[in-house]
């Protein structure tokens, strides 16, 4: 399924605190863990990139507001110009400020899809070739969409585009929300899993499906103030 | 889908924008444009299969999203590509169907340079299919390919393995396919007259990518069937599929049991089932090398058959 670009691949840096390796462009990564603690957390460092970067979140369960809010209290820093959201949540808003672009219902795919894409090709056209791209959270997703075919078919265009753009896709699932075999078929969609759980004061993770990361659980905390 | 070509179906009712999507797509010269103004010329070209199709959104006749739908319903897997002047904000909200498509503005400059490689991407790597794919997809249709199953259909031994295997389990069904790249043809069927099912609409699509027997002990209790529609049509309730695999390790068919009641399968019936689908597989093989034993034509190559046809 995964061709791969003729392009030389670009390094997606990893945030300091996490114990990750540069992740290689084209990559989409389902991060699973708790819903609640790490594992957001985990997501929201991993959106950490460099001052050239873009950045693209597709929110299902928080607006707009609070999913800046909340890549912000990680230490994460929003910047309208390269940054956008597209927000499915029930109570999402537009706003040209923050530049929030909302779509009605989180079961309208194929509208997200095209928002997404909107957004996309415009930081293309600013020049801007490294995309990191959040979708929050998938398990959300899964509850208001019933077709299954549906889900698949945005999770393959999505994590296409991504590939062939360049980008990096972070995908969050709450692995208890869904019965594992359901999770066992969504991990196909992606090149990769992260997976996070909380372990004493701090966290853990490893990572299946990737080259060059840690397989064997790797402890690691975050700065206090995001907690 | 490897070497084979593209067919691309272009559908914009500006003959300057058609003159150039297909000037710039017919540069590869795997990729084959058909263009049509409105959605009724499109559906009437689109008689033989398309890999992508890319539409403005308003047509002089309705919108792309009634010429997706449309050609989704014959093409499930085929890639859609909005291509237009239109902005989100400008389409109907009132769709009835979930498309889902890529989407390119024409107001964003550089999207017209853009296109090919979309489109090309799109098709090629199979971007918008509603399933997941095997890594090594292109490698496992080749090995598909390798194999022509034109006796098979009508071969006894065939047969006479399903009826077995539908008595020994007591299912409704007994079938043997094989996953092509956009059907899996079913061409040995006890209990039902089967013939080929879309790709997205089998639990075979599934079962492929496991290495051991796949039960779905209840359709409607699992979450990536249960709203199939075409799965309650076929009464399908309960599922096991065993791999078809050939010696290099490519999975080229299943072997199924379904019933129209929920049911599970035992350690040991789930070992019986791999055991008949490795006789099945060895049947296959045996008829493809029986050329080298001298038969004649044994591999149907003097039927006309399609691309599928073996390579001897």
């Amino acid at each position: 399924m995964k061709r791969m670009s003729q392009e030389p691949k670009r390094l997606y840096e990893t945030a300091d605190d996490l114990p990750l390796n540069p992740i290689e462009s084209g990559t989409s990564l389902l991060v699973t863990g708790p819903a609640i603690g790490g594992t957001q957390r985990v997501a929201m460092r991993l959106l950490e990139g460099g001052g050239n970067e873009g950045l693209l979140f597709v929110t299902i369960d928080r607006t707009g507001r609070e999913i800046i809010d909340l890549f912000e209290d990680c230490g994460g820093r929003y910047t309208k110009n390269r940054m956008a959201v597209v927000d499915c949540s029930e109570g999402g808003r537009e706003s040209v400020p923050l530049n929030i672009r909302t779509v009605s219902s989180p079961a309208d795919l194929t509208g997200i899809g095209i928002v997404y894409s909107s957004l996309y090709e415009q930081l293309y056209g600013s020049n801007i070739l490294q995309v990191r791209t959040s979708v929050y959270n998938l398990s959300s997703l899964l509850a208001y969409v019933d077709d299954f075919t549906s889900v698949f078919r945005f999770l393959n265009t999505t994590t296409g585009r991504i590939r062939s753009a360049g980008g990096l896709g972070i995908f969050v699932l709450d692995p208890d929300a869904q019965d594992q075999q359901t999770n066992h078929t969504l991990a196909r969609a992606f090149d990769g899993r992260v997976e996070v759980r909380e372990s004493g004061d701090g966290y853990e993770l490893r990572v299946r499906g990737l080259e060059n990361q840690p397989e064997e659980w790797q402890r690691f905390t975050l700065p206090e103030r995001e907690k | 889908m490897g070497s084979e070509p593209i067919t691309v179906l272009h559908v914009d009712p500006d003959v300057s924008t058609r003159i150039d999507v297909r000037e710039r797509l017919e540069e590869y010269t795997d990729t084959e444009v058909i263009d049509a103004e409105r959605i009724d010329e499109a559906v009437e070209s689109e008689q033989r299969p398309v890999d992508c199709v890319v539409s403005e959104y308003d047509l002089p006749d309705g919108t792309a999203f009634e010429l997706f739908s449309h050609i989704r319903e014959a093409h499930p897997d085929a890639a859609c590509v909005l291509y237009t002047e239109a902005g989100f904000e400008e389409m109907d909200k009132d769709r009835s169907d979930d498309v889902v498509v890529e989407y390119l503005s024409k107001r964003i400059p550089g999207t017209d340079e853009r296109l090919p490689e979309v489109v090309r991407s799109t098709a090629l790597d199979r971007l918008q299919v509603g399933y997941p794919v095997p890594g090594t997809e292109d490698e496992r249709l080749d090995a598909l390919g390798r194999y022509d199953l034109v006796d098979f259909t009508s071969s006894d031994a065939f047969d006479r393995l399903t009826t077995l295997v539908r008595s020994y389990f007591d299912v409704d069904v007994v079938f043997v396919g094989l996953l092509r790249s956009h059907e899996e043809e079913i061409v040995a069927c006890q209990g039902a007259q089967w013939s080929s099912l879309d790709r997205e609409n089998t639990i075979c699509t599934y079962s492929m990518l496991e290495d051991d027997v796949t039960v779905v002990e209840d359709v409607r209790e699992d979450r990536r069937f249960q709203h199939n529609e075409r799965l309650r049509e076929l009464d399908i309730r309960s599922y096991a599929g065993a791999n078809l695999t050939t010696g290099d390790g490519q999975v080229i068919g299943e072997l199924c049991l379904v019933d129209s009641t929920p049911r599970s399968y035992d350690r040991e019936e789930r070992h019986l089932l791999e055991l008949f689908a490795e006789e099945v597989m060895e049947q296959i093989d045996l008829r493809r090398r029986l050329p080298d034993a001298g038969t004649a034509d044994p591999l149907g190559v003097d039927s006309g058959r399609g691309p599928e046809s073996g390579e001897g």
